[in-house]
């Protein structure tokens, strides 16, 4: 799966979930999730549950931060990095 | 990462400087120098801090010029100088010497659960130190920043350290803890080291550093603002007589964490000049609707932090229970862990950890609030709903939520739970202007609170506004700069009545009010367990260890209880160790050599009368200042007229002027002395005489002075066992009560035709306050007084105990004697030794004259 498949999937996700009625033109790759306020603690942990189960990675409690999940991009490069680590 | 200002690139092949970058630099540099001038001008958090903020706006400049792989060493090395500037060489050398080993020990190529015991060997050693339960050389001041700097970012630290594949470089790591701002700042956002490496110059250096600029500037602003809540607006607990002091006494409570949310402001922001693009600390928090709402806002640091370390970690391991359950253990462990942190960082700041019904009250309340919403909130729909303009019933959710959070503060933040408890009584008093009070708080908490710039909404930015916000930052840094600018005016106070340049100190100048005045004193005088606030528990906590102090001394041989004005003497003829000091008393029960009662031949006898300094807190015998005086006055005397010059120690702990009249009036005349110096104490000692009565008639004394029991007449006072209730009726009488207080020395003077001298002093670093005043009632009651108030060029934190007692040190009393001396020696005292009976002079001294 690359990139853009799971920028898309999580944006679709976020979009429906957390900002409906927003434009989806504002929610780019690199908009920030975490510091706008976008996703507080228990967004987070939603959106961690949706990460598992819609690529069937696991994430830990330390991975959770904005290093990995604060912008769309951040979260392709780290489901991509468990995919490939799994193979 | 980016750096579209590419501020002396790594890139750059030649030295050829880029001159829009230096530009950018220079306006930068203009924006913060206009805030260090201000900084230094309104005496922002302390003088030290100042010096600070100058060291900082020269290394900004040579920061931002030097290329990228210079600056993160260059800002650590910043930050040393920092230390060195504040506290001193050997305060820095020492605090370097206990740090580095911590983060050395994370080095360590073992594996991470043995680096993690060796820090946590480490740290146990210095609570040891700390604590005072072994003896150690550790300079004051130097523990409240160490464990400002390491006690909680060493745990975000190590976190980050297990589950990294490598130790980050040394020296980001070491700046990391020795963070600039930090030493000047003991209460300090607790940043993240993840942060703090992802943000470094993430993104155009122009736009990190004006962002700085205007978090600085509304730090400023902030700190302005809780300065004129805090000394015009906050009322004692005795003041509060009706339902609007009440509202007014509860709303103030709160309403001072400006403070602390302003010394936020400026300690990111001035970060944010470094390259650090940190998030912001607080967030509108005065306008939060809901108990999980004002979670997100406040103190966002903390929270980040214990979401990190604590509600994750807990969420994690209890996954697959119900949502309600898992997200009602993990907020409890949440506030469990930020109460036990308060008082961890307690402890660290003043050596000993803050258990107190309040705190705990405080926390458990707060977190069972936040909790409960939370469980709620899993229950709602997400769905986004249009934000109106304004909205009745959000306003109305602000108003319950910040009134719901006042009330907790109070009850923290107040001097004793008994204290707390007495406001309570004035809710039954209404009259036309609590009326008043309550609509308009009303009014004002659901207007402000129903506007829509208040929500918190889940807005996608677009591309394309971050200049947008770099423009709307410098348009506000530049407008709040020309506000404070106006009030920092030197011309301004010229242009102003008597009253109005009072009210402008107010703003100026970095002082304590009424109520912490009285906080302090009483943490000091009477059986108290001080709440705590984020704002005043450094002085709650000096107030608390000084206490704890006084009633050891109290219980101790060295003391024996009287029922006399003084409530006790010292025990004569003692001769032991106190606090590691030889504490000797004579025959008289003097903290002094052996004298005689008659005074011998040819001698010239001074008695010096006053409260602990006097007597000598924390110094030996022959450290006091009237015991150096007295040698060097016969080291000096050419024995013209007295063969010898005898200095004798009245001194005695924890007494106001009305006592100290008392020992005038009884203990000293048998002595006959040729001179008295009266200390005094012009500020603090406007609340000492009141609360010392307190006590002596609580515990059922006679006041004795015919004047202070017309004074209790006039009131009506009966002495209860309540404290608080009995301060409520006497504390509004303190200025009266000095004023009276100093007539009865006055008449014991005449009395007895003392020749008499006050001696106007203050501790230490300890506010000048009340010497108008307290010259004033000298002139009045013709009193001569010698003005020892100013240190002079003295380094005060040199001269006092401790940072938390400001009793004199060693230093400070050679000092003291020094400057006796002096003063002695310029107004003819010390040549003149004919003296033949008091005078006073048109300078107000005692001169010699004749009887």
């Amino acid at each position: 799966m690359n990139a853009d498949q799971i920028i898309q999937s999580v944006r679709q996700y976020l979009l429906q979930t957390h900002l409906p009625g927003e434009d989806p033109a504002n929610l780019t790759p690199t908009t920030e999730l975490l510091s706008s306020g976008i996703l507080d603690s228990l967004a987070t942990l939603e959106l961690v549950s949706f990460l598992e189960k819609q690529f069937a990675i696991t994430l830990e409690a330390h991975e959770v931060d904005a290093s990995n999940l604060g912008t769309l991009s951040a979260i392709a490069t780290m489901v991509q990095s468990k995919l490939g680590a799994r193979v | 990462m980016s750096n579209a200002v590419a501020v002396a690139s790594d890139d750059a092949p030649s030295a050829r400087l880029n001159w829009a970058e230096v530009r950018v630099v220079l306006g930068v540099g203009v924006q913060l120098g206009l805030l260090v001038g201000l900084t230094r001008a309104l005496e922002v958090i302390s003088k030290p801090f100042g010096n600070l903020m100058v060291l900082a706006l020269i290394g900004f400049v040579i920061h931002a010029l030097l290329p990228m792989r210079y600056r993160l060493g260059f800002f650590l090395l910043l930050s040393v100088v920092g230390i060195q500037v504040v506290l001193g060489t050997t305060p820095m050398l020492w605090l370097l010497g206990l740090g580095l080993p911590l983060v050395g020990l994370t080095y360590l190529p073992i594996r991470f659960g043995y680096r993690l015991a060796l820090v946590g060997a480490a740290v146990a050693v210095m609570i040891i130190l700390r604590g005072e339960l072994l003896p150690n050389g550790v300079p004051n001041g130097v523990w409240p920043v160490l464990g400002s700097m390491f006690m909680i970012r060493m745990v975000l630290y190590l976190y980050d350290l297990s589950h990294a594949a490598e130790p980050p470089p040394l020296t980001r790591s070491l700046s990391y803890f020795f963070l600039l701002p930090n030493v000047c700042m003991p209460l300090f956002p607790a940043v993240d080291f993840k942060t703090y490496e992802r943000t470094y110059f993430d993104t155009d250096a122009y736009r990190i550093y004006q962002r700085g600029l205007h978090w600085m500037a509304r730090g400023l602003l902030q700190i302005v603002i809780y300065r004129l809540v805090y000394h015009h607006f906050t009322l004692d607990a005795t003041e509060v007589v009706n339902a609007g002091d009440l509202l007014q006494y509860v709303l103030t409570s709160f309403m001072v964490y400006l403070r602390l949310s302003g010394t936020f402001h400026l300690a990111i922001g001035l970060l944010h000049l470094f390259g650090f693009h940190l998030p912001e600390t607080n967030h509108l928090y005065w306008l939060s609707a809901g108990f999980t709402d004002l979670f997100r806002r406040n103190n966002i640091y903390w929270r980040d932090a214990t979401i990190k370390l604590v509600y994750y970690p807990m969420y994690f391991r209890l996954r697959g229970r119900s949502p309600a359950f898992v997200t009602t253990v993990s907020l409890a462990l949440v506030f469990l862990v930020t109460w036990l942190g308060h008082s961890w960082m307690w402890f660290w700041l003043r050596g000993a950890p803050l258990f107190t019904v309040q705190d705990i009250s405080f926390y458990a309340v707060l977190g069972t609030l936040i909790t409960y919403q939370a469980v709620q909130e899993l229950k709602k729909p997400r769905t986004k709903v249009a934000v109106p303009l304004w909205s009745f019933s959000r306003g109305l959710s602000v108003l319950a939520t910040m009134s719901t959070l006042c009330f907790l503060w109070s009850f923290w933040s107040a001097g004793s739970i008994a204290e707390w408890l007495t406001i309570w009584d004035a809710a039954l008093v209404w009259n036309l202007k609590s009326v008043v009070i309550f609509v308009a708080v009303a009014a004002t908490g659901i207007g402000l609170g129903g506007a829509r710039f208040g929500v918190l909404e889940k807005v996608a930015r677009g591309p394309g506004t971050e200049g947008q916000e770099a423009r709307r930052s410098l348009m506000i840094t530049l407008a709040t700069t020309a506000v404070l600018a106006i009030l920092a005016n030197p011309s301004l106070p010229g242009m102003l009545s008597q009253a109005r340049r009072d009210f402008l100190a107010t703003l100026r100048e970095n002082r304590l009010n009424r109520r912490d005045e009285g906080s302090l004193l009483r943490g000091y005088y009477e059986q108290l367990d001080l709440g705590s606030s984020q704002t005043n528990e450094l002085q709650a906590a000096d107030a608390a260890r000084r206490r704890e102090r006084i009633e050891e001394f109290e219980t101790s041989s060295l003391w024996q209880k009287a029922s006399t004005p003084l409530l006790g003497a010292l025990a004569p003829n003692v001769d032991t160790l106190w606090r590691g000091v030889r504490f000797a008393t004579n025959d008289f029960g003097l903290r002094d050599g052996p004298y005689t009662l008659t005074k011998p031949p040819r001698t010239f006898r001074i008695a010096v009368v006053g409260p602990s300094d006097v007597m000598g807190s924390g110094v030996a015998n022959d450290q006091t200042f009237e015991a150096i005086l007295e040698e060097q006055l016969n080291a000096r005397n050419t024995r013209g007229k007295y063969d010898h010059i005898e200095v004798l120690n009245f001194g005695v702990a924890r007494s106001g002027v009305w006592q100290r009249a008392w020992v005038l009036d009884t203990k000293v005349p048998p002595f006959d002395p040729d001179l008295v110096l009266f200390a005094f104490h012009p500020g603090p000692d406007r609340g000492a005489g009141i609360l010392s009565l307190e006590r002596a008639l609580k515990l059922g004394v006679d006041p004795v002075f015919p004047e202070v029991k017309r004074f209790l007449d006039s009131l009506g006072f009966t002495a209860s066992q309540n404290s608080p209730t009995n301060m409520k009726v006497l504390m509004p009488q303190r200025e009266a009560f000095l004023d009276l207080s100093l007539g009865i020395v006055a008449h014991v003077v005449a009395a007895h035709k003392l020749p008499l001298a006050l001696l106007y002093v203050r501790q230490p670093t300890e506010m000048e306050t009340g010497k108008e005043e307290g010259l004033a009632l000298a002139t009045k009651y013709h009193l001569p007084f010698i003005d020892m108030m100013d240190f002079e060029d003295q380094n005060e934190e040199l001269l006092r105990m401790s940072e938390w007692d400001k009793h004199p040190s060693v230093q400070g009393h050679q000092y003291m004697a020094d400057r006796l001396f002096r003063e002695l020696g310029q107004h003819g005292y010390l040549t003149a030794w004919g003296v033949t009976g008091p005078a006073v002079d048109a300078g107000g001294m005692v001169s010699p004259g004749t009887h």
